[in-house]
């Protein structure tokens, strides 16, 4: 509950600050941008092992491997990262930089799926 | 298919009905062409001598806690058993119902709640992520009642099966001392063949059918799209086809074998008697009227293992019926309020799990059906000399 | 087979479950797209993994090994049907003799018939076995009667008793 707290308040204040500095120095502006987003969701990795923990328990009673869940954690960790970095190229007014930032997470997410669904159609190949 | 639903019932009704109208019209007392009576023996003797008692002294502990000490040759067994059935009813019909509203209350508060927390947040990952967790517990509190009701129906079918196997070979005997030895023969194979593929089909493919039909639900409302609802949707067609085609062949083969088997039995009966009342004299006349009370005294016992059976049927059946039936009313009532209240997954899945509920009851009904028609059959069989 | 079937469903529960929590932690955007299609992938997988290598049970409907059980049972019926019958017929027959005797003015202290199955499919008598303290005269009244009557012949009647 704490978390979510600071999370918000080191947000606003970053927020803030950004439209401070931006006036005068719109650079810095976005690598303090970058260094908010980078602590907030630092901080919401600490709580993520719980997550990971859960996703294991998942794993252990589904019988389910992980060669299944590993792809789709990456997707997720994949999806983070380009939105996060394609939203501060948008701040920094380069929509252009923030479209190929989409379109190589796109890339990126189906690369790691890629083992997943060759293994899918040869289950369907073996099924038939 | 609703139509071929209905005129099924309507016939099973028909059925049913002339069986017990002809079980209640039989008639014990065979008479010498001179007027004075053989004497007869009692019902009793007659089933202690043919074994019929196992069809009560087998009868399952919760069947039996429901019958009291109902036996054979009490004349009033008919109403007794039924008072007793009724009786049961009414005693715990209430507390299930209880029960199941009580679920039906968890489930909507989770309900009240995500919809009351959602309404206050904008679209979004927040608002999905309630959403995801309103429908894992409403999905936890429907589970918690699902597990022990698979389990109820699976030792429903065990024990519909075990008790045919003791019901069904008495009829069987009954039956041909009766007279019907040809109809009672191909009826008991008929039945006890279709019983048996029926309780492994039920175990081994329908069940495991409905277990999956539930995960794939339980999957399909917490996934933004609707994958898995035609998987869903196929599980419930292939449960639901399987046992319609499984009780329609019972019925029509059941039905065929009477038809066939009747007219041979009626043909053996004539020449016997014709034979037997003029090769010999006085004995002649003894033979054939002993032969005539036994066949009426078999009737009779026919007819009280019949009703007997009917009774404990019911019995094994009465307590998983109301349990799923009434689970499945309140949770397609739950349904409704929730489509009234919250987004149209969370009322989809209740209504699901209903289905679910409702599919086991169809189950449990179809193996108890099995049983009263056979039952019914075998006592609308010809009746011997 | 329940074993198989409990564990595909926790196959499948696992697999939406952790699809459902990834959907729902990824911002929208293409990368959601591709997560979708990857969901719908491992969920298919999850499906169809069990599936693979699971023997499924055989439906035995063999109807002549129920028709052999049915006729042990409708033949032990008979033969129990045939037992009581024998009893009843052996009292009814000995009651006649008894009558018989009476009403020719003699009283047999006891009367055992013995019946024998016969060709016609039936019991007929076949000894009887008599005691009674009555007169030679109206011993051959009684085995006469039964000779007629009951066709037993007079060799297989069994006298026992004083002749007064």
């Amino acid at each position: 509950m704490e978390l979510i707290i600071k999370a918000v308040v080191i947000g606003i204040a970053g927020a803030v600050l950004t439209l401070v500095i931006k006036r005068t120095n719109p650079e810095l502006s976005t690598l303090l941008t970058l260094t908010v987003c980078t602590v907030i969701v630092g901080m919401s990795l600490k709580i993520f092992s719980s997550v990971t923990e859960v996703l294991d328990l998942i794993e252990l009673e589904s019988d389910f491997s992980s060669a299944y869940t590993a792809p789709i954690l990456k997707c997720v960790g994949i999806g983070i990262t380009a939105r996060i970095g394609s939203d501060i190229c948008k701040d920094s007014g380069q929509e252009a930089v923030a479209s190929g930032v989409e379109i190589c997470g796109a890339v990126c997410a189906l690369y790691v799926s890629l083992p997943l669904i060759k293994t899918m159609l040869r289950m369907i190949g073996e099924l038939a | 298919m609703r139509k071929a639903k209905t005129g099924a019932i309507f016939l099973l009704l028909l059925f049913v009905l002339t069986g017990f109208a002809r079980a209640e019209n039989s008639d014990g007392q065979a008479s010498t062409d001179d007027g004075s009576a053989v004497v007869a023996p009692t019902v009793a003797e007659q089933a202690q001598a043919m074994e019929a008692e196992s069809v009560t002294d087998e009868l399952p502990q919760a069947a039996g806690d429901i019958l009291g000490d109902i036996t054979l040759t009490d004349t009033d067994m008919g109403e007794k058993g039924f008072q007793a059935v009724l009786d049961t009813i009414k005693d715990s019909a209430f507390g299930i119902f209880k029960n199941a509203l009580a679920s039906a209350a968890k489930m909507l508060t989770v309900v009240v709640l995500c919809t009351a927390a959602g309404s206050a947040m904008s679209e979004g990952g927040v608002r999905d992520m309630v959403s995801f967790c309103g429908t894992v517990a409403v999905s936890a509190i429907a589970i918690s009642n699902v597990h022990s009701f698979l389990g109820m129906g699976m030792e429903t079918l065990y024990t519909l099966s075990d008790y045919s196997k003791i019901l069904l070979p008495a009829m069987c005997s009954a039956a041909a001392t009766a007279g019907a030895i040809t109809s009672a023969s191909a009826k008991y194979a008929a039945t006890a063949m279709f019983m048996d593929v029926f309780i492994t089909a039920s175990v081994n493919i329908i069940l495991p059918l409905i277990s999956i039909y539930l995960a794939a639900v339980i999957a399909n409302a917490m996934l933004s799209k609707d994958s898995l609802a035609n998987v869903a949707k196929l599980l419930k067609w292939v449960c639901t086809v399987a046992l319609t085609l499984l009780m329609m062949a019972f019925t029509a083969y059941l039905g065929m074998t009477g038809l066939i088997s009747g007219k041979a039995d009626e043909l053996t009966a004539k020449l016997a008697k014709t034979a037997l009342g003029t090769v010999l004299p006085v004995v002649g006349s003894i033979v054939s009227d002993t032969a005539e009370t036994l066949v009426a005294g078999a009737g009779i016992l026919r007819n009280a293992i019949g009703v007997f059976g009917f009774l404990a049927v019911a019995a094994i059946c009465i307590t998983p019926f109301l349990t799923l039936g009434l689970h499945y009313l309140v949770y397609k009532g739950t349904a409704a309020f929730t489509a009234a209240l919250a987004e149209k997954r969370m009322a989809e899945l209740v209504s699901d799990v209903g289905a679910a509920f409702g599919m086991l009851l169809a189950l449990v009904g179809c193996g108890g059906m099995m049983l009263f028609f056979s039952v019914i059959s075998s006592m609308k069989a010809v009746n011997g000399l | 087979m329940t074993e198989f079937a409990s564990a595909w469903v926790r196959a499948i529960a696992g697999a939406a479950l952790i699809c459902a929590a990834a959907s729902a932690l990824t911002p929208k955007g293409k990368v959601k797209n591709v997560l979708k299609l990857l969901c719908g992938v491992v969920l298919i997988t999850a499906m169809i993994n069990p599936v693979i290598n699971q023997e499924f049970p055989s439906l035995s409907m063999d109807i002549s090994e129920y028709r052999r059980q049915a006729d042990e049972i409708t033949g032990s019926a008979e033969e129990k049907e045939n037992s009581l019958s024998r009893t009843i017929i052996e009292d009814e027959l000995e009651a006649y003799i008894l009558d018989k005797a009476e009403s020719l003015d003699a009283k047999l202290q006891s009367v055992e018939v013995s019946v024998k199955w016969g060709d016609e499919g039936c019991w007929y008598p076949y000894e009887v076995y008599l005691t009674a303290d009555i007169p030679q005269m109206k011993r051959k009244l009684i085995s006469n009667s039964i000779e007629a009557e009951m066709g037993v012949p007079d060799e297989r009647q069994y006298w026992s008793g004083d002749e007064g």
